[in-house]
Parts: C-alpha cells; structure tokens; sequence
C-alpha cells in the first residue's frame, strides 16, 4: 500500500460546552469530587476526589482489589453497563458533571479514550479496526479514512511495523503491536484524555518499554490516566501519583515528592513493596 | 495398575472407539457410494423420474431439495439471528427466559413426524397453502430454529466480554457494537450451525410427507415466473425432495430399476450434502476474511 499524505481531519465533534461549576478547577480537564462506587453493597472506591491536570500522566497505583481499576472505569462510565453497580459523587469532564442527564454517553466515550489491560484487537484488518471509530462517526471518504489510520498508527508508533500489511488479519500481530493498535484505535478517536488500564502487564519487557516511550510521547496531545502495578513504570511515565488503598486515595501528589518523599507510611510501605 | 499401564490401556480403549466409528462411518459411505455412483448420469440427474419404465431420473427431486433448502435458510436464519442475539445479550435472568430456554430444548427433541403433522395441519390445512414448497419450508424451518437459535446463541456468547466492553469504550452503543464487532467474530460459529441444519433439511423426508407432498407437477425448466404454475420456482407447487423420494420409490415404487434409482438417488443426496457443506464453508471463509481484511 503506498503511504498517503496526511490531509486534515475532519470529524463531527460536538465538544461539550465549557460550563462553570463551582468546584471545578480550570487547570484540569477532569476532576472526580466525592465519588463513591458501590457493587452491590460493597464500596470499591470511597469519596475519591481527584484532579488531573492537561497533559499530564497521572498513575494509579495501589495493591490489587484497591479500587484503582474501578475508579478509572467510571471515569467513562463503562461501569453503567454493569449490573449493581451504583456511582455517586461527580465526575467533571472541561467542566460538565458526567452523570447529568443532558449528556451523551457515547460522546463521552469518543473524548474520553480507553486501552484495557489485554489487548483487544477486533477480528477485523489493522486498517479497519483503526478505522472503525472514525466510520462510526461519519467518515466514509477513503482518502481521508487512510489519513487518519496512518496519522494515528504513526501516533502509536505502529505505522512503520505494519504499513506493508494494513488490510491483513489484527489478530496476526504480536500482544505488543496489539496492543499499540488498540491504542491508536483510541487516538483515530481524536478524544483528549485517554484512561490506561494496566496497558502493559500482559507485555514483555521490550513492548513494555515501547508502550512506555508512546505514553511519553502522547502526553503532549493527551492528559493520561493510568492504572499500574509496576513502580518502576509509575515512576518512569508519571507526572503525578495517586496512591489507593481500600478504596481510598491516601496519598496524591507529584511522582517525584511521592517516590522521594511520602508524606503517610502507608504509602511507603508500598513503594517500597511491603504491602501487596 | 501403574499410571503408565493404565494410560496405555486408556489410550488403546480410544483408538478402539474412533476405529469403530470410522470403519461404521467409512462402511455406510462406501456401500452407498459403490452402489449408488454406478448409476449417476447426467440423464439421471437431469430428467424427470418414469412411473412403470425404467431409465428415469430424479431431475426435478434434485432441485425441489436445493429450493427447500433455500426457503427454509431464508426463513430461519434471520429469525434464529434475531433470536440468538436476544438470548445472548439482552435476556436478563428472569423466569420466562428460563421459561423459553426450556421450550427451546424440548422443540429440538420433537421428533420430525410430529412436526410434519403440526405443519399438515396448520400451514397445509388452516393457512391453505396445500402440499407446497412453502408449507414444506416453514415446517422445516420450525424444525430447525432450535438448532439453528442455540448455536447462534453460543457462537455470540463465545466472543470474550473484552470485546463488547472495546466497542463500548469507543462510543459504540450496544446495537453498533453487536453488528459491526459481536456478528462479524461470531460468523464462523453462525456459518456451522447453517451447514448443520442444511444436512437436517437435505436428509429430511418425514416432516415433508405430509406438508410439502410426495409429488411433484410436470415442471418447466425454462419458465422462471415464480407465479406460474409450472414454474421450478413457484412456491406453492407440490415438490417432493430426494429423501422422500427414496423413500416413496422403496415403499410403492413399480419401476422396474427401483432399486437401482433409489441407489443413484441415495448417492446423489449425500454427494449434494457435501457439495453444500463445502460450498458453505469457503462461503463463509471468504465473508470473514472479506470483513477481516477490509
């Protein structure tokens, strides 16, 4: 396939308007304030109030079943879908509170991005599955479809292993070109905050690094969350820390005043791997 | 016994077992074939059966049991679909759904006599459709739905939730993310089930006595009005198929090369049988790779 020039893009985006609300902080682009997520009776994620700052890496860390994943899936509302599970609290996205009414769900999801912790390639080509959100949203020209899959495949770092192949089977590629692909699936989006879900423990060592220098890079364009369990990684890719336990943020702060200097035991206990 | 011996006497114990049933299986197809191929010409499958003469064919057999198949796959496929993706991601655990669920077994068990006299007596009598294609279709597309409903069902379930949860996440609603990423994926499993019930549909003769008839008119090869009387394609003529014919021709046949026709046709059928199952399998290859790769 020979390489087309990039041409500019252009999807139907209705940005949600910018809106004052009292305790929204305009530095951020996406602030949690009190939010409670309950299964069934359960609290997996208890008054957590959060800001994350524009393009900026944000990492969750915390041991496993700390309610990090949960906080992140809400933030896109993917856990509407689950069945007994009830949010509360807000979620402010540019300044709109998530959970109003007024607002749709799917156009969240196209701003606010997601790569889960295994990669999902659909059984469909590279080209397609890159393509797929973009057709989704009114882009039917060819041209422009095969703009914005180069576009987005050079974002994450893909574009030179797969070029030659784009209309074959994403089901071929290594976990780690995988997993990139899902990850400039989400970016053909065009969203402005992608939310990263463990995006590289089912990975080997060089994808890991490889995803790592991408995050890098993306920050940018994009403000990241992302969820981790490796410190190494928190401490390589973030710019800030929340550290959860039990469903609690204790400790939020820069990666270097985190991992340098912890304000609460707990947390250095963690860091310092003696608890999880 | 040490583990080793016993494994090794497991082992003999299953290729004991498969060696039955490949001897049974190669045996039946053998015998059908050495003495059915014999007797396929092109005259055979080309011209109509002769009552009292010998030399007739099974022309119009074979095509009445190719038209049924079609009929009856454009009647349950999209209905079983439908159904299929209901169970598999709308139904919630409730009563009436477990309800459904069992009528769905109890339907698959129904032996197909009863569901030749069900459609007798309802597509034939009460909708006044007569011995018909159509009555025919409708029946064996009853007969089929729980198949065809389950599979599709499993064929769905079996894509993994990170799939739906990926579409979701790119601002798919639920029905986008059904039809443009759950189908495609669970098209092979779908395709299978088709094929499956294909061999049910060719093989059928009880369920089609009584409702698409064991006669077929004098048919015109070359007239294609499907509102013609004489027309291959009208719906509403009797046909009678290439099971109820080796049936019909080993119960009352008075031509003389009964036997020998009722080999031919035999053969014939299982041949057709393959031909479709091969047929639909690079089909639904060639769909999936055409989705799969652009």
């Amino acid at each position: 396939m020979q390489s087309v020039a990039l041409q500019p893009v252009k999807m139907k985006t209705n940005r949600v308007k910018l809106v004052d609300s009292p305790d929204f902080h305009r530095s951020s682009v996406l602030q949690t304030t009190d939010l409670s997520v309950y299964y069934g009776g359960h609290c997996a994620v208890n008054e957590v109030s959060l800001s994350f700052p524009k393009q900026s890496v944000t990492a969750l860390i915390g041991p496993s079943g700390c309610g990090k994943s949960t906080f992140l899936r809400s933030i896109n509302r993917m856990n509407d879908d689950t069945d007994s599970c009830r949010t509360e609290g807000k979620i402010y996205y540019e300044g709109v509170d998530l959970h109003s009414p007024n607002v749709n769900l799917h156009e969240i999801r196209k701003q606010i991005g997601m790569v889960f912790q295994r990669p999902v390639p659909f059984a469909k080509s590279i080209f397609k599955n890159v393509a797929a959100g973009p057709m989704r949203y009114g882009v039917k020209d060819k041209r422009e479809l095969q703009g914005i899959v180069e576009e987005n495949l050079k974002k994450a770092a893909l574009w030179e292993e797969v070029k030659d192949q784009l209309h074959t089977s994403a089901l071929r590629l290594s976990g780690g070109q995988q997993q990139r692909l899902c990850i400039a699936r989400a970016l053909a989006m065009q969203p402005s905050v992608l939310l990263l879900d463990e995006p590289a423990s089912a990975l080997d060592p060089v994808s890991t690094a490889k995803i790592e220098e991408l995050i890098s890079q993306l920050k940018k364009d994009y403000t990241i969350v992302i969820v981790t369990h490796n410190m190494q990684q928190a401490a390589r890719v973030s710019d800030e820390v929340a550290y959860f336990y039990m469903g609690r943020v204790i400790e939020h702060g820069s990666t270097e005043q985190i991992f340098t200097n912890p304000i609460h035991e707990q947390t250095a206990h963690y860091i310092n791997g003696h608890i999880g | 016994m040490s583990a080793k011996s016993t494994d090794r006497l497991a082992t003999a114990g299953l290729y004991v077992i498969v060696g039955i049933i490949i001897t049974v299986l190669a045996g039946l197809l053998g015998f059908v074939f050495v003495k059915g191929i014999p007797q396929l010409s092109w005259q055979f499958i080309t011209t109509p059966p002769q009552i009292f003469k010998e030399g007739g064919g099974v022309g119009p057999q074979l095509f009445n049991s190719f038209y049924l198949l079609v009929l009856t796959l454009m009647i349950a496929v999209p209905i079983a679909i439908g159904a299929g993706i209901y169970l598999a991601e709308y139904a919630r655990d409730h009563w009436i759904i477990r309800c459904i669920r069992v009528l769905i077994e109890v339907l698959s068990s129904l032996p197909s006599i009863v569901v030749g006299l069900f459609g007798f007596l309802f597509f034939v009598l009460y909708m006044g459709w007569g011995f018909s294609i159509l009555s025919g279709a409708f029946a064996l597309s009853l007969f089929n739905l729980p198949l065809l409903v389950r599979v599709v069902e499993q064929s769905i379930r079996n894509i993994p939730k990170s799939q739906r949860e990926a579409g979701w996440a790119l601002g798919f609603s639920k029905w986008e993310t059904i039809t443009t990423i759950i189908l495609p994926a669970a098209l092979p499993g779908i395709v299978t089930g088709v094929i499956l019930a294909s061999g049910r549909v060719f093989g059928e003769a009880a369920a089609l006595i009584y409702t698409a008839g064991m006669s077929t008119p004098i048919i015109d090869f070359t007239n294609w009005n499907p509102l013609s009387p004489t027309s291959p394609l009208n719906p509403f003529r009797p046909a009678e198929t290439l099971a109820v014919h080796i049936w019909k021709i080993n119960g009352e046949g008075i031509m003389p090369d009964a036997a020998a026709i009722s080999d031919g046709a035999a053969a014939l059928l299982i041949i057709s049988i393959l031909f479709f199952n091969f047929t639909s399998r690079f089909i639904g290859n060639l769909m999936f790779k055409k989705m799969g790769a652009n």
